[in-house]
């Protein structure tokens, strides 16, 4: 009777946090929306909204209305999914790693996607549609480098697909470089180097149909799994004991963290830290059954991001690239967490 | 029979085979313990039988079915080991039933009542919302005892499930295996480098060392000189009379 009561319990407390979650996430987008340069009092704010909805025309506001659904809403749910996908594909790839200090680019996706943008505004000095296909599409390569790595040594044991990780990873950033030191100093070279910084500034909504496919079929994709993940996390021996066969699922979760990250960096460059901060905030707000940390770590990773990229744009006159910031943000508050919590782990 | 083994062969390389032509049969409600010296392949044969490790001639049955592809029939309990992310107990059974789960399935009411009669079954239900990680090793064993159940197998294999425990806590698992090979009629093999918990529980022993190995009933394969040929030691048996019955119990006479 008493462990029927206190799995009730638990059930209800990972029920009763998600939809707070959501809430934080709906919250920090709307106040996000009517924030930045351009200022608009609340009395405007609502003759926008008002004329958009009911479609009556000509509130005099031409400008506000554009600012707030063409600039705003797209950059804002475009940091959300990125947020989202990020912390989802980190918190998929700890499981499966046993080690919850791996990031989505364990694996290479980042410095891949990071030469292919390199390599499209060395190619057109722009960043247009081809520079954000090679980007996808060298953060896949780079993945099928690390897999085909990893399964040349013969066991596809864990570190095996790290140490490989490491190599593809360092092959690339040395080509990334390759392509900063023979770039256009002018403009070339500055674009490189910006993008890598990582920026939501100058997206669209094109940008956001271009990612949601591809974003949505991994998240989906690896919320699906969520459960099966807890047995991979155990390690390969241990799976296979339980009468579970891991390789498929294991190549799974891969390819759909890759697709993933590789889509974010596609529309926004490297953004650090998110995919390993905010599934270490969820275990700890939800526990580190994967069945409730991915779905925590999904809402609460687009809420962050929407944060932070809404810091970005208003913190000082001119952006700080978003990369930077999570970076400055994300580092002290998980150093405060850890160092907060460790005694009880 | 539930579990025959035919002229079973592994090697790691070639030139040197671990295990030569194994062939033994176990029944329902059977429980066998594997004996030998470190390092002599009794973990080997146990990951064989569950098909982590493919033989290379020969094979092990379950009903008639390749032991490999009735895993699900198999219940293994590990050595007890940490975690890399501290699971509550209760989780941690339940993971015992991922093998009766389709893939993207989430457990439903049925695994958690079957996983919480496991936790009853091996006494520690009380432990359920605690972390794997925080808990004794004993009672991490029993966890790992429990998920094993959950996922209802005809066959428990266990790789020495009583080291590292302290005393009450290596009767209680012994007793568990007792238990459940008569109350369910579930047959166990286990590895164990005690001759003695073997003469207590076991129905069956396989010894094993280096090109050679012998199977047969307790009491005629547990003796003074096969201890002395597969070990090296030179032992006795001594009994003791405890609440009417015959105890027997192995001791060493080599001089410390």
């Amino acid at each position: 009777m008493k462990t029927n009561h206190s799995k009730e319990l638990k059930t209800c407390s990972v029920a009763g946090k998600l939809p707070l979650l959501v809430l934080v996430l709906l919250f920090s987008a709307s106040v996000s929306l009517f924030l930045g340069r351009y200022n608009m009092s609340s009395g405007e704010l609502m003759q926008v909204f008002y004329s958009k909805f009911t479609g009556v025309p000509g509130s005099g506001l031409d400008m506000a209305e554009h600012v707030i659904f063409q600039v705003r809403l797209p950059r804002i749910l475009i940091a959300a999914l990125v947020g989202a996908g990020l912390s989802i594909a980190g918190a998929s790839l700890q499981g499966l790693f046993q080690n919850p200090l791996v990031s989505p680019d364990i694996l290479g996706v980042c410095s891949g996607a990071g030469f292919g943008a390199a390599l499209g505004i060395l190619l057109t000095s722009g960043i247009g549609y081809l520079t954000a296909g090679f980007s996808f599409a060298f953060g896949l390569v780079s993945v099928f480098l690390t897999l085909s790595m990893a399964r040349v040594k013969g066991e596809s044991q864990t570190l095996s697909y790290i140490l490989s990780g490491i190599i593809v990873t360092s092959v690339f950033l040395a080509l990334t470089s390759l392509i900063k030191y023979v770039a256009d100093v002018n403009d070339q070279l500055p674009a490189i180097t910006f993008w890598l910084m990582g920026s939501f500034a100058n997206t669209e909504f094109d940008d956001l149909w271009l990612i949601l496919p591809p974003i949505s079929l991994g998240v989906i994709g690896l919320l699906l799994l969520r459960w099966r993940l807890n047995i991979l996390s155990l390690g390969e021996e241990e799976a296979y004991s339980l009468g579970v066969n891991p390789q498929a699922t294991r190549i799974a979760i891969i390819l759909l963290s890759t697709i993933i990250t590789a889509s974010c960096v596609m529309v926004s460059g490297i953004i650090g830290w998110v995919g390993l901060v905010i599934p270490h905030i969820c275990r700890r707000i939800i526990g580190v059954n994967h069945n409730g940390l991915l779905p925590a770590s999904t809402i609460l990773g687009g809420a962050f991001m929407v944060i932070v990229d809404c810091l970005a744009r208003n913190l000082i006159a001119a952006e700080i690239p978003i990369g930077i910031l999570t970076a400055l943000t994300g580092a002290p508050f998980f150093a405060f967490i850890y160092s907060r919590l460790k005694g009880e782990s | 029979m539930l579990l025959k083994v035919k002229n079973g062969n592994f090697s790691y390389h070639r030139e040197m085979p671990v295990l030569k032509n194994v062939s033994f049969s176990l029944d329902k409600g059977e429980v066998m313990a594997i004996m030998g010296p470190n390092g002599i392949g009794k973990t080997t044969l146990l990951k064989c039988l569950m098909g982590i490790l493919k033989w290379k001639s020969g094979c092990s049955l379950i009903d008639g079915e390749n032991s490999g592809a009735a895993r699900r029939q198999i219940g293994y309990v590990p050595q007890a080991h940490r975690f890399s992310f501290s699971y509550s107990v209760r989780d941690m059974v339940v993971f015992g039933r991922a093998k009766h789960m389709p893939v993207f399935a989430l457990p439903g009411r049925k695994d958690y009542q079957i996983s919480d009669a496991a936790l009853e079954e091996v006494g520690i239900a009380h432990l359920a919302d605690k972390s794997c990680n925080q808990i004794s090793g004993g009672q991490l064993q029993l966890t790992l005892v429990a998920r094993a159940l959950a996922g209802q197998p005809k066959l428990l294999i266990l790789d020495e499930p009583e080291s590292h425990l302290d005393f009450c806590n290596q009767s209680k698992i012994l007793r568990i295996i007792r238990r459940l090979s008569i109350e369910k009629g579930i047959a166990c093999i286990m590895n164990t480098h005690y001759p003695n918990h073997a003469l207590r529980i076991a129905d069956r022993i396989l010894l094993l060392n280096e090109n050679k190995y012998i199977v047969g009933q307790t009491s005629q394969v547990l003796t003074k000189e096969n201890v002395q040929e597969y070990f090296g030691v030179s032992s006795t048996i001594v009994s003791a009379d405890a609440y009417g019955r015959e105890i027997k119990a192995f001791v060493l006479l080599d001089e410390i």
